[in-house]
């Protein structure tokens, strides 16, 4: 359950750091990261392993489900669209 | 037939502690680390540059392995049976080829490699399957490479598989550069002055049944694979200097390994 | 270049296990009726209980005991692949001047991975999961292999993952044409386990449906168990020339050097591979009659291995096959059971279909017939290209020759 007093940049910061501990980045820091922050081609340099690591780190901690490899090209792009898609399937469930 | 030992070097994992800080290297294990940096200290060492002077399909990389990622593999495994959370990071780099894998793409290494994986011959198979192809000439320089390292929380299950006299490393990694003629040749046209070693391995002798016994001592603190260490350590003592190793093996095979001028 | 004196390479017998059965028949039969061994529910093929059975059956017994007696079934699925080969190819025993080259990624991890989890869980006691671990180096899988045979030459282990088994093939040829052995026995073996079923399917790389290499919706890939050897022979020694199946022309080897497991987006080395095999054999690429691709259904490896072919043989290359969706992904052991099914196409003639191919990527411009096309034989086949990629972006191609 989303607690009462969500706050969505809360939930960003969240996702940032879970993005860090999946694909052990040690050195960047989340405060680095915004909404906007590109997976791939940005600060981070992510590959399409290191996105299934997030995706994999993504479900687990916010216990939802990626259905299919469109709604990953489709949430998987910021960490903003991340926060979309776990708000959306939270609302659902 | 004999090919130049142009140069050797290893690396232990105290070496690369710094490596494994850095964010580039973050998903690379510490096998994989250990080979870089032996080959590293090689390409910093000698006086020419292997990528530049060799076309890519002129040169080969041959990896000889015992137990491989295993600490990785183990890490995968428990990931998806114990923490019911598969990694697929960890599943990439658990298999024995990742480490060549990683080695191709951070030298961007195209020409031919091969990981063998042969217990007590695993680094004599390496180097063997090296003189194979610059024998042929499909290769004129090859870097080869052994290592193994004991993976954290199988430490007594690989020491198991030793002789209990055994001291072993906690991982280690060494490499020898080898040319054939051609790429003798094709070194010395860079650089007329260059002052190449003048030490050749011959071909590898081997010895595989079991009851066999030679002079030499078993090894006592390496690993599987770790032929090529034993050969750059000989070379570290003995530098030009002709000299025969018999390494026996805990089965009681061995190997011969003849330097010569 | 190979001089024309150096020695041609012989194929006298081949041995295979998958899950259609024993042997070649089986495999060969369910080729030709379109049947696949993969099961539909699983997307995997199995070698099943009842194969299993017949095999350990047809092994030789010491002393009453046997063969299989407390052998692993990686290690009697290779076994009985190099039995067959053997007899196929008339040899009785193997020689000291012989070699045996094996290729496996897994090697006997399906009967440790367990214990491995009940030792890391606590419910197995460390004594108990020592015994287990002594299977744990690929070496030992080979050691097991030279006992069983009573064979003590030339012998190696490649590691190269889905690459290994047609790397070991050009190795082999190459061992022969140097005169380090006389004659080679090489192949690979690859059972199911935890590590590569949960490996690749955490990566999406699986599927549940029939395998649909090159299609426009294929979805990836179906894993399968197999085993199989060849017999090389120095030509020249040959007496009897009916004993020779095919030869062994070339083999070329090369790198990726791009990702750990995503091929090169445009098979950089799988090009580099089949263009040195081509040269390795001497043989023109207008003279490949047909490529047997490693083709395993999966997005990027069938992308990346099309545009590899496309840019070397141009938009009208020889007809591309790949039979996986018929026998699945054996991995290790890919390259050596694919190349036996080379072997068969070039001594019966017959081309083998593209199983699942209905609509073509269309980012490939190249010769694929799709599953209802039969392509009639202008003329016999002569020459077959057989490529292979694996993870580390490692990549081999053979080029395989019919006898005239």
């Amino acid at each position: 359950m989303i607690p009462d007093a969500f706050n969505r940049v809360d939930l960003e910061k969240e996702i940032a750091q879970i993005i860090l501990n999946s694909v052990n980045l040690k050195n960047i820091e989340p405060s680095q990261l915004n909404a906007s922050t590109p997976l791939v081609n940005s600060v981070l340099g992510l590959d399409s392993v290191d996105v299934l690591e997030v995706i994999i780190s993504i479900e687990h901690n916010f216990k939802v489900k990626l259905e299919n490899a469109d709604e990953g090209r489709k949430y998987f792009q910021t960490i903003g669209t991340i926060a979309d898609f776990v708000l959306e399937k939270r609302a659902l469930s | 037939m004999k090919a130049l030992l142009v140069a050797g070097e290893k690396s232990y994992l105290n070496e690369i502690s710094y490596l494994l800080k850095d964010d580039q290297f973050r998903k690379s294990t510490k096998n994989m680390l250990l080979c870089y940096h032996s080959i590293n200290k090689i390409i910093a060492k000698i006086p020419f540059r292997i990528y530049e002077t060799f076309d890519c399909n002129e040169i080969g990389l041959f990896i000889g392995t015992s137990h491989g990622e295993l600490e990785t593999t183990k890490d995968f495994l428990k990931s998806i049976g114990i923490d019911k959370r598969a990694r697929p990071f960890l599943f990439q780099h658990g298999l024995h080829n990742a480490t060549l894998g990683f080695i191709c793409q951070t030298l961007n290494h195209t020409g031919p490699a091969i990981t063998v994986s042969n217990r007590f011959f695993s680094g004599e198979d390496a180097i063997d399957l090296a003189m194979d192809w610059l024998q042929l000439n499909k290769i004129k320089i090859a870097i080869t490479v052994g290592y193994d390292s004991l993976p954290l929380g199988l430490e007594n299950q690989v020491r198991g598989l030793y002789p209990q006299s055994t001291q072993l490393s906690t991982g280690s990694a060494a490499a020898l550069v080898l040319a054939n003629e051609e790429g003798v040749r094709k070194i010395l046209n860079t650089n007329y002055s260059i002052n190449l070693n003048n030490l050749f391995l011959e071909r590898i002798t081997y010895c595989r049944t079991s009851n066999a016994r030679t002079g030499g001592s078993t090894s006592t603190h390496y690993y599987d694979s770790n032929a090529i260490e034993e050969i750059y350590n000989n070379l570290s003592r003995y530098p030009n200097h002709c000299s025969t190793m018999n390494l026996q093996k805990p089965n009681g095979t061995y190997s011969v390994i003849n330097m010569a001028s | 270049m190979i001089a024309s004196t150096t020695p041609a390479v012989a194929v006298t017998g081949y041995g295979v296990v998958t899950p259609h059965g024993l042997g070649i028949d089986p495999l060969w039969s369910n080729l030709l009726k379109r049947q696949t061994c993969i099961a539909n529910d699983t997307g995997t093929g199995i070698i099943d209980q009842d194969i299993l059975e017949q095999l350990k059956y047809s092994l030789p017994k010491d002393d009453g005991e046997s063969a299989s007696c407390g052998r692993e079934k990686s290690l009697l699925m290779a076994l009985y692949a190099i039995q067959q080969s053997m007899l196929h190819a008339g040899w009785t025993s193997l020689n000291s001047d012989d070699g045996l080259i094996f290729a496996t990624t897994t090697g006997y991890i399906a009967s440790w991975e367990n214990e491995l989890l009940g030792f890391l869980s606590g419910s197995r006691r460390e004594d108990s999961f020592q015994e287990a671990f002594r299977r744990e180096p690929l070496g030992t899988m080979l050691a097991d292999i030279c006992n069983g045979l009573n064979f003590c030459g030339h012998n190696l282990l490649i590691t190269t993952a889905c690459s290994s088994s047609a790397q070991a093939i050009a190795i082999a040829s190459d061992w022969i044409r140097l005169g380090k052995v006389k004659r080679c026995l090489v192949g690979g073996c690859e059972t199911l386990s935890m590590l590569t079923s949960q490996g690749f399917d955490c990566f999406k790389l699986l599927t549940r449906e029939l395998a649909r290499p090159f299609d426009k919706k294929r979805s990836g890939i179906n894993l399968a168990e197999g085993a199989a050897f060849i017999c090389l022979e120095n030509e020249s020694t040959i007496v009897d020339r009916q004993r020779i199946q095919a030869r062994i022309l070339g083999g070329g080897i090369a790198s990726d050097a791009y990702h750990m497991t995503a091929p090169h987006p445009e098979g950089l080395g799988i090009y580099n591979a089949m263009k040195i095999a081509l040269n390795d054999a001497s043989i023109d690429k207008s003279e490949i009659d047909f490529i047997h691709a490693h083709g395993t259904g999966s997005y990027h490896n069938d992308l990346s291995e099309g545009l590899a072919i496309q840019r070397l043989f141009g938009e009208h290359s020889p007809p591309v096959y790949s039979t996986k969706p018929i026998h699945g992904h054996t991995l290790a052991a890919c390259g050596v059971i694919e190349s036996i099914i080379c072997i068969k196409t070039l001594t019966e003639q017959i081309l083998p279909t593209n199983i699942g191919l209905k609509d073509r990527d269309e980012k490939l411009k190249i010769n694929l017939p799709l599953e209802h096309e039969s392509v009639a034989l202008k003329k016999p086949i002569k020459f077959i290209l057989k490529s292979s990629l694996g993870f580390g972006g490692s990549n081999a191609a053979i080029v395989l020759g019919g006898i005239s």
